[in-house]
């Protein structure tokens, strides 16, 4: 029988993200808590925003400066003495045996609170942050960032990636000693996400109902490859008979899907949701027939994220499209749990979605293993314990 | 009149019922956050529509930035009757007197205060990082 003690975690959440309580972060969060407190421990969450998080969780709001918001970045830098002071009175009333911070731009706060307190310092790294600003947005102040990294890096006693990848690139970029990085990629709740839920209202509400509903569920940004998808559309519904795309999400590269749906012809003939609540992500997912994920590369490096969206398609238990590249090569098996895809190939999609129409035994075959990888591998509790047993090694 | 709902985060539908707007009579423009950096793009815009009523819609807007440069771009193109409204029935209604004596020298403020930090942080994070990772 498994036995371990009861914990009490401080969770830390320090970025600016607004009022949005969807997403992956918030997924990550909501997961994680329930399977620690589904576990039996107790849990504390302060974060600079709201949260929809499981109601056993302790919440504590830790707002900006209503001052500084409007220049980027800066408003972070005096959040770090603002909120330490506050996390120090939580962590005062709430004595966590460990705090669990997630790491944001500018942010040093973790390296602060474990000075004061003594707390063993978990440190959740799901990107390095120097390398987003750099590649993905615009990079202001890149010597005060990398010094903020340094510190809580340097200062954390476990380092929590997303992958082995990132692993890889966080002890180059910042030479951390490989031991204290655990690579623990990210999950899904199998009961929200499972085969036996109903699409057929969905099906109705969007006009799905007789087709072969090929569907994409995610943030339209770059790395996620929608634009693929879009690519692809045409030669999909013009290959596979009586087939339609639906695009479940929204995002930045909205605009440009629209515009080559439409330079094809197809805008008509296919489906945007736009954003969806996360607790209709389930039912949406449900009414698809087979579910696509054309991740490409982050510019040059390999990719290093392991986007929630993918357990939560092995968990719906569909077949799944998807690339193997980066760390996606352990989370997909070619003909195993997935069918597989090189990167960026708009005929390999097509290609995949065709034979996956054709071939209902390899469909069945891949769709059960991809449930069975997620009840087994890749469930919040599985994570939730690998993180107990982190502690427990950083304890001793 | 005709509206304009810039939607910046949230549901335009919770939003439009929070303050009584007719989605009949309204239209939902999507619009990045990342935008609101972009002035000429943003002028051109709101000008676009310029005798429409004007929002722009959030979640909250307590959590909303860039609420000043907002209120610059409504008043470069003179719509003075624009508001940001939110899902919770918050209204940060364009005032031009709160706008010319209150918003923008609080921005200048902003501006001044954000130069010291940078400056500051620059020396204490670098103190720190000498001191935490010198081992």
């Amino acid at each position: 029988m498994e036995i371990h003690e009861k914990l009490n975690v401080l969770f830390w959440r320090v970025g600016f993200y607004g009022a949005l309580t969807e997403g992956g972060v918030a997924s990550l969060y909501r997961g994680l808590l329930d399977a620690f407190v589904q576990l039996g421990n107790q849990t504390a969450f302060a974060s600079s925003g709201p949260m929809n998080l499981p109601s056993e969780t302790d919440f504590h709001l830790i707002e900006y400066s209503k001052l500084l918001r409007n220049l980027p970045e800066i408003l972070t830098f005096p959040y770090n003495d603002s909120s330490l002071k506050k996390i120090l009175k939580i962590a005062e009333k709430f004595q966590p045996h460990f705090f669990y911070l997630h790491h944001h731009d500018f942010h040093y706060g973790g390296a602060k609170l474990k000075e004061k307190t003594g707390l063993p310092f978990l440190l959740h790294f799901d990107s390095i942050e120097y390398w987003v600003k750099k590649n993905w947005g615009k990079l202001y102040f890149g010597n005060l960032l990398k010094w903020c990294e340094k510190i809580e890096v340097a200062q954390a006693d476990a380092i929590i990636t997303i992958s082995d990848v990132l692993k890889k690139q966080a002890c180059e970029f910042y030479q951390i000693p490989p031991e204290k990085v655990y690579p623990v990629p990210n999950g899904v709740d199998t009961n929200i996400f499972h085969p036996n839920i109903d699409g057929k209202e969905i099906r109705k509400k969007y006009g799905l109902e007789g087709k072969f509903v090929v569907g994409y569920s995610g943030t339209f940004n770059a790395y996620h490859g929608v634009d693929l998808i879009a690519q692809a559309t045409k030669k999909i519904m013009d290959n596979t008979p009586n087939s339609i795309v639906f695009f479940i999400g929204d995002g930045a590269l909205r605009e440009k899907v629209e515009e080559i749906l439409k330079h094809d012809g197809v805008r008509n003939k296919v489906v945007i949701t736009g954003l969806v609540p996360y607790s209709e992500v389930p039912k949406h997912l449900a009414a698809c027939d087979l579910l696509v994920s054309p991740i490409i590369h982050n510019h040059k490096d390999e990719f290093f994220g392991t986007p929630i969206k993918h357990y939560e398609y092995k968990a719906m238990g569909k077949p799944i499209i998807a690339s193997s590249i980066g760390t996606l090569k352990d989370v997909f098996e070619h003909k195993v749990n997935s069918y597989t895809i090189e990167p960026n190939s708009v005929e390999a999609i097509v290609d995949a979605i065709n034979e996956i129409y054709n071939n209902p035994e390899l469909a069945n075959h891949i769709s059960h293993n991809a449930r069975r990888d997620a009840e087994l591998k890749h469930s919040w509790q599985v994570n939730a314990k690998r993180i107990i047993e982190i502690y427990q090694k950083i304890r001793k | 009149m005709k509206s304009i709902l810039f939607l910046l985060s949230g549901n335009a539908i919770k939003i439009a019922s929070a303050h009584n707007l007719d989605l009949q009579n309204c239209e939902i423009i999507k619009l990045d956050e990342k935008e609101l950096s972009k002035p000429i793009k943003m002028v051109a815009l709101i000008k676009q529509y310029s005798g429409f009523n004007i929002y722009f819609g959030t979640i909250e807007n307590r959590f909303q930035r860039f609420q000043t440069f907002i209120k610059i771009y409504l008043f470069l193109t003179l719509t003075f009757n624009g508001s940001i409204i939110d899902e919770c029935g918050n209204k940060n209604k364009f005032n031009i007197i709160k706008f010319l004596f209150f918003e923008i020298p609080l921005l200048f403020i902003e501006f001044l205060y954000s130069a010291i930090l940078v400056i500051y942080y620059h020396f204490k994070v670098y103190w720190l990082k000498w001191k935490y990772t010198k081992n």
